[in-house]
């Protein structure tokens, strides 16, 4: 078993085997070998990291995506954005709770994790106008007029025709 | 005389009325002065509240790598992509400043290129610039002007893997340069005039060793003409032709020893 603390200092005790889909873990341990001391997540809150090891669990015992996989990334990940059923329920999430799943999954190294919240955040994008995808995630237009006006010129030739 | 008295006495009143009227109104000018102030410092604060929400955010915490995996997932599979702004990639250019430097500074999203029309040739250079060296899928819909067909490639002739071409018919003397594009695996011909076989034909009867896909099914290619030229087509694997007489069935199979896909 393993013991992880979070930042808000609660202590979870996992299965070597769960936990072992975090690469940083995993490679972490590796590097200490057996040991009872506890492992400090200080960028995991409870609240996130409880979602994360439920995830794990379900996986538990999938094959690892290879390191060579990864390199190649752009060129032979398949870029469909198609989510399990049960992958979509468990990240039915609120928005904060989503992102903040999403930074976990990448601090953790958890890769399968990290695509199905990306996964879910383009999906939500897809179909949306600018003003549209602004007001979903909060985000302020931090373009200046000028600038505004440059990206307008820059996209008005393609538009209706 | 006591008329008069009145008179003089609803004149006083008059004024005094008329005076007390004007102070109101100024009153009610300020106060209308103080309201407008006020519903701007509430617009004020609200935006400074929105903005300040926003970058509490965990979105803001994304580092770019994150956030370009996500640019990733939202681009279309289609094969070539359409430049408009509502569209992914160039949607992705208008939301905000991060989001913006993240997207124009991901080669993979500008890869694939739908080109409709012929004028304006810089615009899609700038589009193509952003694929910085990586391999190019572009289709030129009803092109009709080979000059600016070269003028637009030049640049990105070592790029080019995938190349769609709908000539328009108005197109004089078109040439492919395909001799040129030493990357180039894939070449569809979609439409193009009868008058102009010969020119083609030769253009893509020595296509570079790396092109192994050759789609000419919707072209009205003789494959009497295309004997003649003796094409070395020996590294093709996949070819889509028309023909109608038997015999050239097997004269592509003698120059296409390599084949594994024929759709006739």
């Amino acid at each position: 078993m393993v013991h992880l603390v979070t930042s808000d200092n609660v202590e979870f005790v996992v299965d070597k085997e769960v936990v072992e889909r975090s690469v940083l873990i995993k490679n972490m341990l590796e590097d200490v070998g057996e040991t009872d001391q506890s492992i400090p997540l200080a960028n995991v809150s409870s609240a996130v990291l409880r979602k994360v090891i439920e995830y794990c669990e379900h996986h538990r015992g999938e094959p690892l995506p290879s390191a060579d996989a990864d390199q190649n990334q752009d060129e032979t990940r398949k870029r469909t954005t198609d989510i399990s059923e049960w992958d979509q329920k468990f990240i039915t999430v609120d928005q904060e709770m989503l992102f903040e799943i999403i930074l976990a999954a990448n601090y953790l190294d958890i890769k399968s994790l990290l695509d199905v919240g990306c996964k879910t955040v383009a999906n939500m994008i897809k179909g949306k106008t600018p003003d549209e995808i602004r007001r979903l995630f909060n985000i302020v237009n931090d373009f200046t007029p000028e600038e505004e006006a440059q990206i307008k010129k820059e996209n008005e030739w393609a538009e209706d025709r | 005389e006591s008329i008069s008295t009145i008179i003089t006495e609803r004149q006083q009143q008059l004024v005094a009325v008329s005076c007390e009227i004007s102070n109101l109104e100024t009153v009610m000018d300020d106060i209308k002065n103080l309201r407008q102030q006020l519903v701007e410092r509430k617009e004020n604060i609200i935006q400074s509240m929105t903005f300040h929400k926003g970058l509490r955010s965990a979105l803001w915490r994304l580092p770019a790598e994150v956030l370009s995996q996500i640019f990733h997932y939202y681009l279309p599979e289609d094969k070539y992509l359409s430049p408009e702004s509502k569209l992914a990639p160039t949607l992705l250019t208008r939301i905000c400043r991060p989001w913006r430097d993240v997207a124009v500074d991901m080669p993979s999203l500008w890869c694939r290129l739908h080109v409709k029309f012929n004028q304006a040739v810089f615009h899609y250079d700038s589009w193509l610039k952003r694929s910085r060296g990586r391999p190019l899928s572009i289709a030129l819909e009803r092109y009709d002007s080979t000059a600016l067909l070269g003028d637009l490639l030049q640049p990105y002739m070592d790029q080019i893997s995938f190349l769609s071409i709908h000539f328009s018919c108005k197109v004089g003397k078109p040439q492919l340069f395909i001799k040129d594009m030493p990357a180039l695996r894939e070449l569809v011909i979609r439409r193009m005039d009868e008058r102009d076989i010969l020119t083609i034909a030769e253009c893509i009867s020595q296509p570079p060793s790396t092109m192994h896909v050759l789609d000419i099914m919707y072209a009205p290619f003789d494959i009497n003409l295309l004997s003649s030229l003796d094409p070395v087509w020996a590294h093709l694997t996949q070819v889509k032709i028309s023909f109608c007489r038997q015999d050239a069935f097997l004269h592509l199979l003698r120059s296409c020893p390599n084949l594994f896909s024929l759709t006739v």
